[in-house]
């Protein structure tokens, strides 16, 4: 009975079947001819590598094997991870309802993390990871300081501990203190943490000394970062942290200041509230993600942030959250003498006019990359009984008559991510490839399933195909000497079409150049 | 060494078996062991390599040569380790597996191991058992408090026929 399911399952799944095959072919050649190597042949070492490259479950599961594998497990020095939502699928089939089906999850998942760590026999473990997204407030901060302190013992060089939850509930467990960590250096002989390369935090709440300490007994350190800690205050990230390169102080909802003064630091992320310019001495730093109120204030008063920007190569900016009120076209422009690439991640209406970001381009002089994501805020339908939003986009309107003219020679890639057909982006399109007239490449990414339901885009677009029909033809009638390539089920994206310099060679593409020529004007 | 002379520098390695194969020395510092021979002065004449046999040290130099082709792009340097080792059988990996650690070539190494690790995932003991070759010496108690011990990690993983 199960075989035959089984090998339904196969035809059913061609997938499958290869894999199976292709690992039968690897096994079956030697099993024919007698075994002359066996998996028993290797040296203890190599197979505790092997188990290493595999999830824990997989790797404890070994244990039953022969008494030899029992305890090699627990020897895995590479890496132990622990995801309560990987292991989502795969277990609780056999809880009746979902709601204690959770509860047991929970408990289920301390019990397992909490067994593992106490059977673990190596020494050392290079990196842990533990990711535990369900937890409320059903916890006992000293299972999670037992964690800490495996990390501790272990003399981790990679620790990340995550306890966000989806939907934006804040757990408040608290980091041990300095004192607390104090105790465990009598018991590993050496600063606590002094081997840590990577160190990150979500929704841990951490205290700015312990930072401090930490960062003074980690002189390693590579990257850190600090996710929604509601006790971040008042953060110090300062040199001696001679290979610091990466850091991120994001959603800190209670942070003061931060100064920053790390020699070798070369990409920072800051998402949060407006806090003075941070940036004391960073004079490697050209790669910077901005989000919160003090990205809008790096756009809308850029004098109090010319200290820094001259000098970034790569810059992200995060405008995910509506304004109270409309925003005023600045007199200034932040300055970005150095810039290559720049990325916009920004909330919009469907009827609003984004122009104004093409001021950015113009404030970029050495551009050569520009992207843009657009997220349209759907609240705002009109639709009998849906709330009237009175919020503003985070940047102001601008006209295409008030529009900045101007030519930038220097940009040559473009990509249009979230761009759904609406007339609002017409006239941004247009100008866009008139002020970049020696751009090379395009690339639209153009999503369907957030959208699907709601009636005002439908009546805009009718399908995936045609909206990507529709962008090139737009794309021919501003510039018809691009030739053009549209690019079809590229994995990584819903829906991309690219028009780029290469040779239009396949005839699929011939319906939509007759389209293009269709269009032309004239 | 090659950068000051502008040729390239070939080394040659001899196996255990007495077969002699030359590689350009860019490609055979991969492995640190030869690195540090190369680096110590000793790697003027053959380099005997008393732990690898010719039909191996042939594959794992046909790997030297292909990653060191690439350039620093890490996903072509996975499709290429992940393209070379589609077809070796177990044999081969596990004779890989012992020359690079051998060899000190961390790459190799662990490609190799999360190869076979792909092969033992999510599969019953029994199947693993058999396909290995590994002989269950536990008595039944003991296997059953085993078992019972690390139950949660069958969950979701195919139950033996025979079991």
């Amino acid at each position: 009975m199960k075989k035959h399911k089984a090998d339904l399952d196969r035809q059913q799944n061609p997938r499958k079947r290869k894999e199976e095959e292709e690992t039968d072919a690897l096994l079956t050649k030697k099993q024919n001819a007698a075994a002359t190597v066996k998996i028993d042949d290797l040296p203890e070492d190599i197979l505790i590598h092997i188990l290493s490259r595999m999830s824990i479950k997989d790797a404890v599961r070994t244990s039953v094997l022969s008494r030899r594998w029992r305890y090699l497990w627990m020897y895995i020095s590479q890496k132990l991870e622990f995801d309560d939502r990987y292991d989502r699928n795969i277990t609780l089939l056999d809880d009746a309802d979902e709601r204690s089906g959770i509860v047991i999850k929970r408990k289920k998942f301390k019990t397992w993390v909490k067994h593992i760590l106490k059977l673990h026999r190596g020494q050392r473990v290079d990196s842990l990871v533990i990711r535990f997204t369900n937890l409320r407030l059903r916890y006992l901060s000293s299972d999670i300081d037992s964690w800490i302190y495996f990390a501790v013992e272990k003399e981790v060089k990679l620790f990340e501990l995550n306890l966000s939850v989806e939907d934006g509930f804040h757990c408040s467990y608290k980091f041990p203190n300095i004192d607390k960590l104090r105790s465990r250096e009598v018991k590993v002989k050496s600063p606590v943490f002094g081997s840590l390369r990577s160190l990150r935090l979500v929704d841990v709440d951490i205290e700015d000394e312990v930072v401090k300490y930490l960062l003074a007994s980690c002189p390693c350190v590579e990257y850190l970062c600090i996710r929604a800690s509601n006790t971040t205050k008042n953060l110090e990230v300062v040199d001696p942290l001679p290979n610091l390169k990466e850091l991120e102080i994001s959603d800190c909802c209670n942070l003061e200041s931060l100064d920053i003064s790390a020699n070798n630091l070369v990409s920072c992320t800051y998402q949060g509230k407006k806090i003075r310019s941070p940036f004391k001495k960073t004079p490697n730093l050209t790669e910077l993600t901005l989000g919160g109120e003090f990205c809008h204030s790096f756009i809308f008063e850029p004098n109090k942030h010319s200290s820094y920007s001259a000098q970034l190569v790569k810059l992200v900016l995060n405008l995910k959250t509506m304004a109270p009120e409309r925003t005023n076209v600045p007199c200034d422009l932040p300055q970005l003498d150095s810039l290559k690439r720049l990325e916009l991640n920004t909330v919009t209406k469907t009827d609003e006019s984004f122009l104004f970001f093409l001021s950015l381009i113009k404030a970029s002089p050495n551009l050569h990359e520009f992207k843009i994501k657009l997220v349209y805020l759907l609240l705002d339908f009109r639709l009998p009984g849906s709330i009237r939003f009175v919020q503003r986009t985070p940047f102001p309107e601008v006209t295409p008559e008030n529009a900045k003219c101007f030519t930038h020679n220097n940009l040559k890639v473009i990509e249009l991510v979230g761009f759904i057909g609406l007339a609002t982006e017409t006239p941004f399109i247009q100008r866009l490839f008139n002020v970049a007239p020696l751009v090379e490449k395009v690339l639209f990414d153009t999503p369907i399933g957030y959208y699907r339901f709601h009636p005002l885009i439908d009546s805009v677009a009718a399908s995936e195909e045609c909206r990507n029909v529709m962008y090139v033809v737009l794309l021919m009638n501003v510039r018809p000497s691009l030739p053009r390539k549209v690019e079809k089920d590229t994995p990584s994206y819903n829906n991309i079409s690219s028009v780029d310099n290469i040779l239009p060679s396949e005839t699929e593409n011939e319906n939509i150049n007759a389209l293009a020529n269709s269009g032309k004007p004239n | 060494m090659a950068a000051e002379t502008g040729t390239p520098t070939t080394l040659t390695l001899k196996s255990n078996d007495d077969e002699l194969f030359s590689v350009a020395e860019s490609a055979a510092i991969l492995s640190v062991t030869i690195r540090n021979m190369v680096e110590d002065g000793c790697a003027g004449g053959v380099i005997p390599l008393d732990n690898v046999d010719g039909k191996t040290l042939a594959s794992v130099i046909t790997y030297m040569n292909g990653i060191s082709a690439i350039p620093a792009d890490e996903e072509k340097k996975k499709s290429y380790r992940d393209k070379f080792l589609s077809d070796k059988d177990f044999e081969t990996l596990a004779d890989m597996v012992l020359a690079a650690n051998y060899l000190n070539m961390s790459c190799l190494m662990d490609a190799v191991s999360a190869k076979i690790a792909q092969v033992m995932e999510k599969k019953s003991v029994g199947w693993v058992r058999r396909k290995f070759g590994i002989e269950n010496d536990y008595t039944p108690e003991e296997e059953a408090a085993v078992k019972e011990e690390h139950k949660w990690t069958f969950e979701g993983v195919e139950t033996d026929d025979d079991n």
